[in-house]
């Protein structure tokens, strides 16, 4: 299973997300996720705190948690594809949206803006080109956008209450958020075999005060093998970037994710593992 | 007083010209950026295009976000992002989400645009770029994206849009080629109409093509006819000539690329010095040296950034 820690960017300064990102990175995790569509910060600001985290980390995943708006999807298709430049491949878009009919025609551009070859959309709210008749110098029925992405099959994962539907329609990851059986079962019935093809994330809350990290990892588990929960993107209660979150962070890459990476551990090893955690309490994360 | 020197432009193409490697290209920006303001430049510009073969960079803003951790003080700055073009919050806001994460780095030059295929494609009609200018820059004015409206600069030399500068205290990017009488002209319009206005007048700013080697005449053969190829491909395929692009009128063609062409300041360090020292005693302050070509191989780049910094820039900032 693959783990990944959220960052609310509303939270931390946009000059220290980097920061963030690298100690992620150096505690050996997989995936941070930078959260723009908790409403604290304008969506915009998920793909500049992506591209900022370039320079700081060589490895990790990097998330950005965007949301459907008002403007012209092709911006966000363009923000995207620069930003997965610059991580080499190694950025995840999230998309929110709560009303079924804007999501799927913003994750239809974006999948064909990603596709690297020419195109036209006609959606309910959006034409691109737009073919206006003041333009007749070149005009293009069709466009491609540019840079491609680096990624062949750039990771779109889709948020909110319309994500399921439109995953669905897609062949798309769903970011779970609540119940994961129920939401899996029905990308599955509509996608069949193909829904394998699929990473199965969701969102997932740690208060490390309240709840021992050998038990977050059975609580993990226990969804693995319900409905084949493989990423997941905790929550973290201690603030972002304090020592109790470092520790968190270190938790997650040492207690939690061993625990998680096959069907069974032979009897001991665990006892093993909690004895030294006893004798050695919260590794430190550089 | 001495001129605040940069360089430029930073687009992330690969033309015919010379094929490049977009990700190889985006990938070493950060250590690009550390090399210039290690050889003490104070800024370096990217620039906006899109829906072009040459993958130009559509979106200039995002790759400072990844070159400012790379960087403490240099300053970055956009010569131009195509206002008219964007929603202008929501370019503000991503223009003020990269200021923050460049802690205060950030200088955004705006301009009009001019190819049709561009606001078709984000369903904008290029006729309304004047209005669409207009009220773009009140909301950069109503709310400065870098705190202070001198950090945002905008391209022009008709009189109104001079005026209009000073009346929104923010600096102004000549085109280079105003000789020193028309920026004098320039620079007091703007200003006069920051005294009107009462508002603080911003800078004066130049992009200016410039190539540099100890042997003058070689840097005028060398660089010359590679700069005139790729203004004519430019030009050609883009720009708006008596309503038609570029390579539907030759002869406008033609004049436009060599009027381009004359203005660059080509040859030994103190040509250029002089020719930046020219520009400054008519009220230029800061100066876009445009060295960064699609024609510019990475070694020659590095080559000429080093030349340029060990001359003209210790002669103009001294």
């Amino acid at each position: 299973m693959r783990i990944g820690v959220t960052v609310p960017l509303g939270t931390v300064p946009p000059a220290e997300v980097a920061g963030v990102a690298a100690a992620v990175e150096a505690a050996a995790l997989d995936l941070v996720w930078l959260d723009a569509a908790d409403g604290q910060e304008s969506p915009e600001a998920a793909l500049v705190a992506a591209a900022s985290c370039a320079e700081g980390t060589r490895t990790l995943l990097v998330g950005a948690g965007t949301s459907v708006t008002g403007h012209n999807p092709l911006y966000l298709a363009e923000e995207r594809h620069v930003a997965d430049q610059l991580l080499g491949g190694r950025l995840v878009l999230g998309l929110r949206g709560d009303d079924y009919d804007r999501l799927s025609e913003w994750t239809g551009f974006l999948l064909s803006a990603a596709a690297n070859v020419p195109f036209f959309h006609r959606g309910a709210e959006h034409a691109v080109p737009a073919g206006l008749p003041q333009h007749t110098v070149n005009p293009e029925q069709r466009v491609r956008v540019m840079p491609a992405p680096q990624s062949l099959e750039p990771p779109l994962w889709l948020l909110g209450d319309a994500a399921t539907p439109v995953a669905a329609q897609y062949a798309l990851s769903p970011v779970v958020e609540r119940d994961g059986s129920a939401v899996w079962r029905r990308v599955a019935d509509r996608l069949g075999s193909a829904a394998r093809r699929l990473r199965r994330p969701a969102f997932r809350a740690w208060d490390p005060g309240r709840e021992d990290a050998a038990a977050l990892a059975t609580r993990l588990r226990a969804e693995r093998d319900d409905w084949g929960l493989d990423t997941a993107l905790l929550r973290l209660d201690p603030a972002t970037g304090s020592a109790a979150w470092r520790a968190a962070v270190a938790d997650l890459a040492s207690v939690v994710r061993p625990r998680l990476q096959q069907d069974r551990l032979p009897a001991g090893l665990e006892e093993l593992w909690d004895a030294e955690r006893r004798a050695h309490p919260c590794p430190r994360v550089e | 007083m001495g001129v605040d020197l940069g360089v430029g432009l930073w687009s992330f193409q690969s033309t015919v010209s010379m094929p490049r490697s977009l990700p190889g290209l985006y990938r070493d920006f950060p250590a690009v950026a550390r090399r210039v303001e290690e050889l003490g430049y104070a800024h370096l510009w990217l620039a906006e295009h899109r829906l072009w073969y040459d993958g130009w960079c559509p979106a200039p803003l995002i790759p400072v976000a990844a070159a400012a951790g790379a960087t403490s003080t240099l300053r970055f700055g956009t010569a131009v992002l195509l206002l008219p073009q964007h929603d202008p919050r929501r370019l503000r806001s991503v223009a003020a989400a990269v200021d923050a994460a460049a802690r205060g780095r950030l200088e955004l030059g705006v301009g009009l645009g001019h190819r049709d295929a561009e606001f078709d494609g984000v369903g904008l009609a290029r006729t309304g770029r004047g209005r669409r200018m207009d009220a773009g820059l009140e909301v950069l004015d109503r709310e400065p994206p870098c705190g202070r409206s001198n950090a945002v600069w905008v391209g022009g030399m008709a009189t109104a849009a001079l005026e209009r500068i000073g009346r929104h205290g923010m600096s102004a990017l000549l085109p280079q080629t105003l000789d020193a009488a028309g920026i004098r002209r320039a620079v007091d319009t703007v200003y006069a109409a920051a005294r009107a206005a009462g508002r603080e007048p911003g800078r004066i700013g130049m992009v200016k093509d410039v190539w540099v080697d100890p042997d003058g005449d070689h840097a005028r053969s060398w660089f010359l006819p590679r700069l005139r190829r790729h203004y004519v491909e430019e030009a050609g395929a883009w720009w708006v000539l008596d309503g038609s692009h570029g390579f539907a009128r030759p002869e406008r063609l033609d004049k436009q690329v060599d009027r381009a062409v004359r203005s660059a300041a080509v040859g030994t360090p103190a040509e250029v010095a002089a020719s930046v020292a020219e520009a400054e005693e008519a009220g230029v302050d800061t100066i876009v040296a445009r060295i960064n070509f699609d024609f510019v191989a990475d070694h020659e780049l590095d080559r000429q950034l080093e030349l340029l910094a060990s001359t003209v820039l210790k002669e103009v900032t001294a």
